[in-house]
């Protein structure tokens, strides 16, 4: 056998064997750069950012974390420098099932989770979930912290780019737009007329049921684990707030998981909220709703 | 199964072991249809009952034109042509043919919107019909026939050019004179291992590092998010779509080659650096080869070409890019982008010999941006297929030309694209002999960083865009 496996590989003619040696001689550099450089971390773009948060709570945050929000793009946005006690695993594009399906997996519990009540018929996605956790990847990201996703090599272009750039300026002129326009009349009107023929479309009750009973599933593992369960709905444009959908959500948590007996943080009123979009919270916005959520939780779990 | 996947990884490791097995020399074909068939029904088993379906249709028929009676054999010829379209156009075309021809209440195009679409059809049905019309013109011209005269041996044969998983779902599309003469007794020895390696880092370099990377930046030029950005992202982005969709295709048929390679068997070169070309006309020579050589051969000749006259000839264009472009996809947009690829190659032979600019390097230059700009726009198509869509984009494109860019997304397609224009580069400059010589002495320093990019740098895993053609 061993005979076989050597005439094998001399079938490989230089060219290949020299380009194993340099690929191999690049790998361990770069593992010895980042292995003593532990904190460095550049996630690029949503889908990259969504794997580094859950990779980062997984391999590090999840035994010493004590609350966890999950939740969707929206609760994504929340100020976590004025939350520095909790993790936010919520992830844009993707619903609450995925950041519930990572906390199931993972072998310690945070003492408190936050539930975002806003959107909950986003699907589970899957292939993250698999992705994550898959048993060959997990266990060599464990170990090999370079291939983690927010070690990227590229990745590092352009915020240190960003940097030689800005030396010396002030950061605050410096910063970049987060998109080219802000104050889109015409497109915010556009969205929220968007936003209100979603609202007002009713989901098939199978539809409901197979995710309503997902989650009632994942909940009722969690509190047998010993997870204290706190469900919160960010507020949204007053626009939408009574329109058919969203009230059939409100109704379908309350029904499911009775007020009586889960802790809910009620909506703050949502006419001081104009929103982007719609339903995603300006920056200021976000900082106010912050401050609000951060007292409101304390209430349960101080 | 996806190529990047590791339960395909094991299934190459396994078919590659046995099949190289001096016991089981006899038996490499059925190794590789067996793997075959794994590989097309591991998400879907259900779908292997079209393939098989198709594929034996396929068997009996071009048997039949090869030595059965000899006054039926144009007609079963035809008819197994007929059979392939007709498959492609149940399974491709129903949801276009429901939303076009019945109203959203009607119980018919209700029916025909639920009708699935089977992975890889497009390709497996044109190869169906490549050994159909190559059987019978073989007969026809020479009496030699590429069928074996064993009915067995050609079922095996047949089934194994049909399904052999390197070109299953997303090509090359093989022709059957070009493949059948391949099958033979294979030997670990005859490997090209040197070409194979090139060839699977080239590829899966493209389609995980560029492609995977591009497509989570691109995204935003679906409706309506790219709403909020400007001229200059728009266009980034449009520039980036047009890198990842080369990077996508052209990785994945690099990889199909190497794959093939390893299993001693050549396929068509699919891509000859497109984005370098000075004309439509040398764009469809370069860009999905096997398709645009598939077409000519067995659409554009048959319809006359350039044999009838100028206005045929225009006529004959339009009538083959429209078809190329809807066989790409059962909405109206790919065959507006078929509309505008074969006016452009019309209007360019209109304007030929009208029109001399000689081949100054400046000339040729500008004619190549030219060319990328309008293959770029016309990508649009693909990525928005919803026509009104399109114009929403241009519009907003032609209403915010600003200074104003989102600089972080902005630099990112440039430097995920910018692979793609060094591969043209590269190409440009291997021209020059002294320029060759060096780069191939040092060229496993270039292919050890992309080795150590897909390592390291790779985007999130996804289907490959021609999955759904």
């Amino acid at each position: 056998m061993a005979h076989r496996v050597r005439l094998f590989i001399s079938n490989f003619n230089f060219m290949i064997k020299k380009t194993i040696l340099v690929f191999v001689i690049l790998f361990a550099t770069y593992n010895c750069i980042v292995i003593f450089n532990p904190g460095i971390s550049a996630p690029q773009q949503q889908w990259q950012d969504n794997v580094v948060k859950a990779e980062k709570y997984i391999y590090d945050k999840s035994d010493t974390v004590s609350n966890v929000i999950l939740g969707s793009s929206l609760a994504r946005l929340m100020v976590m420098d004025s939350l520095p006690h909790y993790y936010n695993l919520a992830f844009a594009g993707q619903g609450i099932l995925d950041g519930l399906e990572i906390l199931n997996q993972t072998e310690k519990l945070p003492k408190n989770i936050f539930i975002e009540t806003n959107t909950v018929f986003t699907e589970a996605n899957k292939s993250f979930t698999d992705g994550l956790f898959d048993p060959l990847t997990f266990s060599i990201k464990k170990y090999c912290i370079s291939l983690r996703s927010d070690k990227q090599p590229l990745a590092f272009i352009y915020p240190s780019l960003q940097a030689a750039m800005h030396k010396g300026k002030n950061t605050e002129e410096s910063k970049a737009p987060a998109t080219d326009q802000t104050d889109d009349n015409d497109l915010f009107n556009k969205m929220i007329k968007m936003q209100i023929e979603y609202y007002t479309w009713t989901p098939d009750s199978n539809i409901v049921n197979k995710q309503f009973l997902a989650l009632t599933n994942y909940i009722r593992i969690l509190k047998n684990r010993g997870a204290n369960i706190v469900f919160f709905e960010l507020p949204f444009n007053s626009k939408l707030v009574e329109l058919p959908l969203a009230r059939l959500i409100r109704n379908k948590f309350y029904e499911h998981f009775p007020a009586a007996q889960n802790n809910y943080i009620t909506m703050p009123d949502c006419s001081n909220y104009v929103t982007s979009d719609g339903f995603h919270l300006k920056d200021d916005e976000a900082k106010v709703y912050t401050s609000y959520f951060k007292k409101e939780s304390k209430k349960y779990y101080p | 199964m996806l190529f990047n996947s590791l339960v395909f990884a094991e299934l190459l490791f396994i078919t590659f072991v046995l099949y190289y097995q001096k016991w089981l020399l006899k038996y490499q074909v059925l190794i590789l249809i067996i793997a075959s068939l794994v590989f097309y029904a591991y998400t879907n088993p259900a779908l292997l009952i079209l393939l098989l379906f198709s594929a034996g249709i396929n068997v009996a028929s071009s048997y039949y034109v090869a030595y059965g009676n000899a006054a039926n054999r144009k007609l079963i010829a035809t008819a197994g042509v007929v059979f392939n379209l007709t498959v492609l156009a149940f399974f491709k075309y129903s949801p276009l043919i429901a939303k076009s021809l019945f109203p959203e209440t009607s119980s018919v195009g209700e029916f025909l919107l639920t009708i699935p679409l089977p992975i890889g059809i497009s390709f497996y049905t044109f190869e169906g019909i490549s050994l159909l019309v190559d059987v019978y013109k073989e007969k026809k011209d020479d009496d030699k026939s590429l069928a074996n005269s064993s009915f067995k041996e050609h079922a095996g044969r047949t089934l194994f050019f049909i399904s052999f998983f390197p070109h299953l779902v997303s090509g090359p599309i093989l022709k059957a004179h070009d493949f059948l003469p391949q099958i033979k007794a294979k030997f670990l020895k005859d490997i090209n291992w040197e070409q194979c390696f090139k060839n699977l880092i080239l590829g899966y370099f493209l389609k995980m590092v560029v492609a995977d990377n591009l497509k989570d930046f691109t995204f935003w030029i679906a409706f309506p998010y790219f709403q909020r950005y400007t001229a200059i992202t728009l266009i980034t982005m449009l520039f980036g779509y047009s890198c990842q969709i080369f990077a996508d295709f052209a990785g994945y048929s690099l990889i199909a080659i190497g794959l093939a390679q390893l299993f001693g068997y050549n396929l068509i070169n699919n891509f000859n650096f497109p984005y370098i070309s000075s004309s439509i006309q040398e764009f469809w020579k370069r860009w999905h080869i096997s398709l645009s050589s598939f077409l000519m051969e067995y659409l554009y000749f048959p319809l006359g070409g350039n044999r009838k006259g100028k206005v045929r000839t225009y006529i004959n264009l339009m009538i083959t890019m429209f078809l190329g472009g809807l066989w790409h996809g059962a909405a109206w947009s790919y065959a507006v982008w078929g509309l505008v690829h074969g006016s452009a190659l019309a209007i360019e032979r209109m304007f030929k010999d009208k029109i001399k600019l000689g081949s100054y390097k400046v000339v040729v230059f500008f004619k190549r941006i030219l060319v990328f700009c309008l293959v770029t726009f016309a990508w649009l198509f693909f990525k928005l297929p919803d026509f009104s869509q399109v114009i929403i984009y241009l519009k907003k494109i032609a209403t915010t030309i600003s200074l104003t860019f989102y600089p972080a997304l902005c630099f990112n397609i440039l430097l995920y694209s910018s692979p793609v224009f060094l591969y043209h580069l590269v190409y440009l400059l291997k021209k020059n002999k002294k320029f060759e010589a060096s780069f191939n002495k040092y060229s496993y320093i270039l292919y050890a960083i992309m080795l150590f990019l897909i390592v390291t740098n790779s985007g999130s895993s996804g289907s490959f865009i021609y999955f759904q053609f």
